[in-house]
This record gives structure tokens, C-alpha cells and sequence, in this order.
């Protein structure tokens, strides 16, 4: 496939945290537009870490290119627009009193104007099914409601890649598959890590396994979910 | 788990609630600043604008009882500052006498200042428990960021509202977690841990911050959190301000 239809390239990334942990060793692999990778691996496996990569918090060493565009920082502001970060705990990513100034801070610096910002919030509010819930404070939303406005602040910038780190974390069985439907029918390439094999079998076509900072498998979903072998080895099952 | 608010009675539907947070910030710094400058002992004065504010928690439909009450937490704090003055402050003797080797004095001069001192920030904090019983913390913190408060303050506000009781909660949860291992251990042991809980809290507050700013970061946060402008000053406001502004100068006019 072509440059252009490459949603992420990672070229032999490594990172190692300062306090000499390891972070991840040598990672060499290519993401297409419109695909759904899951990204599984037992804890510590360096799934969070590898995300963080995708728009420059984290800077190893090797190259990373998000749609042919190189992270670094001169195109840091771009990549960050492309590239939507849905944190693990929504209490972190939910920083403003209430719900629309949260679902508005993306947008706001992006600089777009007041209009388009008011419209952009309510049609991603729309979207998780969180319409009306403008003015709530973000505080007194339910662990489901506080995910699925944490994915709204980032689908209010109009991601082209949407990034959730374990989106299934502390949610009821319910909750749960309304946040697998409502990231189902979002039409951007999905990057999903998680150990929630259930979720992942939902959500994506293909599978990445990461495991002590190294990528162990990486074929398409249902010849790893049958792999049980592999699974376990992997602390999965 | 769900905790009282600062800005408790703010859902109230009454003209002082509607009016821009802009209008009544600069009110309350205003009235502060007359409320202080007022000269000593200018009782007149006083009492006019005790009047003007019990009319502002009569208009806003605040219950004088919640007023009374959080206005009256300040006494003691400025109490034990100014409790001191009226010993040492020189003039006429109002009450000596000897404790031990020492000769202490009261004088009136000394008790004024006192008084004075007390009804001071006690009509002040009325002025700031009507701003904040009638204006939603955000509302506020809006009208601050758009009457150029220093961008810092504003967040640091800010967050500190949104996270005080995401720490509350956590602080919470800890203490059930020692309340349910430990049964009646001595009064050593539970300030150990308490220290402990406190440390902890610390740590993870301080990893929350890292992780809220990396949250920022991804989301194209370069040191300003903008906000979509809704306020508007109206004519209520006008009229509002120009009443406040003739009952704070009057009074001051007629007696300073």
C-alpha cells in the first residue's frame, strides 16, 4: 500500500523509561487507514507506552510517521489533531466543570470559531449518545457517561485516528456493550489496547500482541482469538 | 459518593442570579473596597450598607440563616489576629488589672480598633457568601477569565474544584479501607497510618496532575484554557450596578 493510505508507521522504536524500565524494544509496525487494531498484552506489557507514542508525548528512539507525517515537534500541533488520545481513567481526560467545556477544549485550541465549536461539541455529544448533558458537571456522571463524554473530547476535533486505552476498564456489563456499539459505528481507524478480549473481538479485525515491550504476534483477529496457545503464553486466557 | 457544594444555593432562579458574574465581581470587590476604606467607628455608614446587603440576600431568595452562618465562619479567624490589639494599643484605660508579675491594660482605643476590625470582615465576607451562594463557580470563573484574571489562577481554581472531590472521595475510600483492617488499635498506630493516608493522597494527587496535563497535551493544550464566550452584560446589569454604586458612595458621601 502506499505512503498515503498509511495511517502510522513505527520504524524500530524503542523507549526506555528514566528509571532504566523498559519500555519498548524495537517496535517495527505499520497501521492502515480504516483498519481496527486491538492492542492486547498482559499489564506492563507497554501497551499504554506504545500509545503514548502516537502523538509525541512519549518520544523514543526510531521514527514515527502518523498519515506520512513525521512526530516531532514541529508537527506536534497537526499530529495531536489527528491522532484522538481517549485516556484509561475518564476522570483524568474530564478536567473541565462540565461536560461541554471538556468536549470544547480540543476544538478551542484548535482555534475554530465559537459557532463551529458549539456545533462540533453537540454533534460528538450526539454521537456516544450524550446529547443534553451539556451542562452537567463532570463530576456527578456515571463511571459508562464519563467514558463515553471522555470519547467525545476527542471526536469533537474530528480525529483521523481514535486511540482509547482500555475503554472497558471498571464498566458493567451494559455499559460496556454500549461503548462497543457506540465505537463501532465511529468511521475513523481505531486503535483499541486492552486485555478485554471480549471487547477486542467486538471492535477489531486485527490483533497485536504486545508482551515485555515487544511485539509477540500481529495477524488478523480471529487466527490469534483461536491461537489459545499463544493466548495463554501471553497471560490472556 | 456525593458532598455538599461551595456554590450550593447557585441553581437559584432570582435577579441576583441572573445577572452577569462580571457585574458581580466588580460589585463585591467594590463594596469590599468601600466596606475597608469606610473610616473607624462610622457606624452610620456601617449600618447602611448592612441594610444594602441583607436587601441582596433578601432579593436572591437566600435563606438568612446559611447567610448568617458562613458569614460568621470568618469572626473567629479574625478574632484571634485582632483579639491582641486591644492590650497594647495606647489611650484611655477601659479595664486593668494584675495576672501574676504582669499589669495588663484595655484601653478603648484598643476595643474600637477591635470591633471594628471584626465588622469589617464580617460585612465582607456577607458581600462574598451573596457573590458565591449566587453564582455558579463556573459562571465565575468565566467572568474571571474575561475580566483578564491571570490565566493561572483561573485554572488553578478551576481544577481545584473539579478535583477536590475526586480527592474527598479517595481519602474516603482509604479510610474505609484502614477502618475495616484495623479495630481498635491504639491512638499511636491510627496517627501512623493517618500520616500515611495523608502521604499517599499526596503522591497520587501529584500523579493525577501528570496524568490530566498529558490529557491536555494530547488535546493541543499550550498553557491556555480558552472558553466559548456566552456572557453578555444586559440591562439589568447596568441598573444593578448604578443602585450598588449609589448605595455604597452615598452613605460614604453624606458621613465620611
Amino acid at each position: 500500500m502506499s505512503q498515503s493510505e498509511m495511517a502510522v508507521e513505527m520504524k524500530k522504536v524503542t523507549f526506555n523509561y528514566p528509571d532504566g524500565q523498559c519500555g519498548l524494544k524495537d517496535i517495527t509496525l505499520n497501521i492502515y487507514c480504516g483498519e481496527s487494531v486491538g492492542l492486547i498484552g498482559p499489564n506492563g506489557a507497554g501497551k499504554s507506552t506504545l500509545l503514548l507514542h502516537l502523538n509525541g508525548i512519549l518520544r523514543g528512539t526510531g521514527e514515527i510517521y502518523i498519515r506520512g507525517l513525521k512526530v516531532e515537534d514541529k508537527n506536534i500541533r497537526k499530529i495531536r489533531k489527528m491522532v484522538g488520545m481517549v485516556f484509561q481513567d475518564p476522570e483524568d481526560q474530564l478536567f473541565s466543570l462540565n461536560v461541554f467545556d471538556d468536549v470544547a477544549f480540543g476544538p478551542l485550541n484548535l482555534g475554530w470559531s465559537d459557532e463551529e465549536v458549539t456545533r462540533k461539541v453537540s454533534s460528538a455529544l450526539a454521537r456516544v449518545g450524550m446529547s443534553g448533558y451539556e451542562k452537567r458537571s463532570s463530576h456527578h456522571l456515571s463511571i459508562g457517561e464519563k467514558k463515553r463524554v471522555a470519547i467525545a473530547t476527542v471526536l469533537s476535533m474530528d480525529p483521523e485516528i481514535l486511540v482509547l486505552d482500555e475503554p472497558s476498564s471498571s464498566l458493567d456489563p451494559r455499559g460496556k456493550s454500549f461503548l462497543i456499539s457506540v465505537i463501532q459505528e465511529l468511521p475513523v481507524t481505531r486503535i483499541v489496547a486492552s486485555h478485554d478480549l471480549e471487547l477486542v473481538k467486538k471492535i477489531c479485525n486485527r490483533i497485536i500482541i504486545l508482551d515485555k515491550g515487544s511485539v509477540v504476534a500481529d495477524s488478523n483477529a480471529e487466527e490469534i482469538m483461536g491461537d489459545r496457545s499463544l493466548l495463554d503464553a501471553h497471560g490472556l486466557l | 459518593m456525593k458532598h455538599s457544594f461551595i456554590d450550593k444555593y447557585s441553581g437559584l432562579n432570582s435577579l441576583v442570579h441572573k445577572l452577569d458574574p462580571r457585574t458581580k465581581l466588580i460589585s463585591s470587590l467594590a463594596f469590599i473596597i468601600a466596606i475597608v476604606m469606610t473610616p473607624a467607628s462610622n457606624w452610620k455608614v456601617y449600618a447602611i450598607y448592612l441594610i444594602t446587603l441583607l436587601a441582596l440576600v433578601y432579593l436572591s431568595r437566600l435563606p438568612f440563616s446559611y447567610v448568617l452562618k458562613r458569614s460568621l465562619l470568618i469572626v473567629p479567624f479574625v478574632f484571634i489576629i485582632a483579639v491582641f490589639v486591644p492590650f497594647f494599643k495606647h489611650g484611655q484605660e477601659a479595664w486593668s488589672g494584675n495576672i501574676g508579675m504582669w499589669h495588663i491594660v484595655v484601653t478603648y482605643q484598643g476595643l474600637n480598633v477591635l470591633i471594628n476590625v471584626v465588622i469589617r470582615a464580617w460585612l465582607s465576607m456577607i458581600c462574598l457568601t451573596i457573590l458565591t451562594s449566587t453564582t455558579k463557580f463556573t459562571d465565575m470563573l468565566k467572568g474571571m477569565y474575561l475580566l483578564k484574571v491571570p490565566a493561572v489562577f483561573v485554572q488553578i481554581l478551576s481544577f481545584m474544584y473539579r478535583y477536590l472531590f475526586v480527592l474527598v472521595d479517595q481519602a474516603m475510600r482509604m479510610q474505609m479501607a484502614r477502618d475495616s483492617r484495623n479495630f481498635g488499635s491504639n491512638r499511636k498506630l491510627i496517627l501512623k497510618t493517618m500520616g500515611n493516608i495523608i502521604g499517599m493522597l499526596f503522591i497520587r494527587s501529584y500523579e493525577r496532575g501528570e496524568r490530566i496535563y498529558v490529557a491536555m497535551l494530547s488535546r493541543g493544550y499550550n498553557s491556555e484554557i480558552p472558553v466559548v464566550n456566552k456572557l453578555r452584560y444586559r440591562l439589568p446589569d447596568v441598573c444593578f450596578a448604578s443602585a450598588l454604586a449609589v448605595l455604597i458612595i452615598f452613605p460614604a458621601v453624606l458621613w465620611w
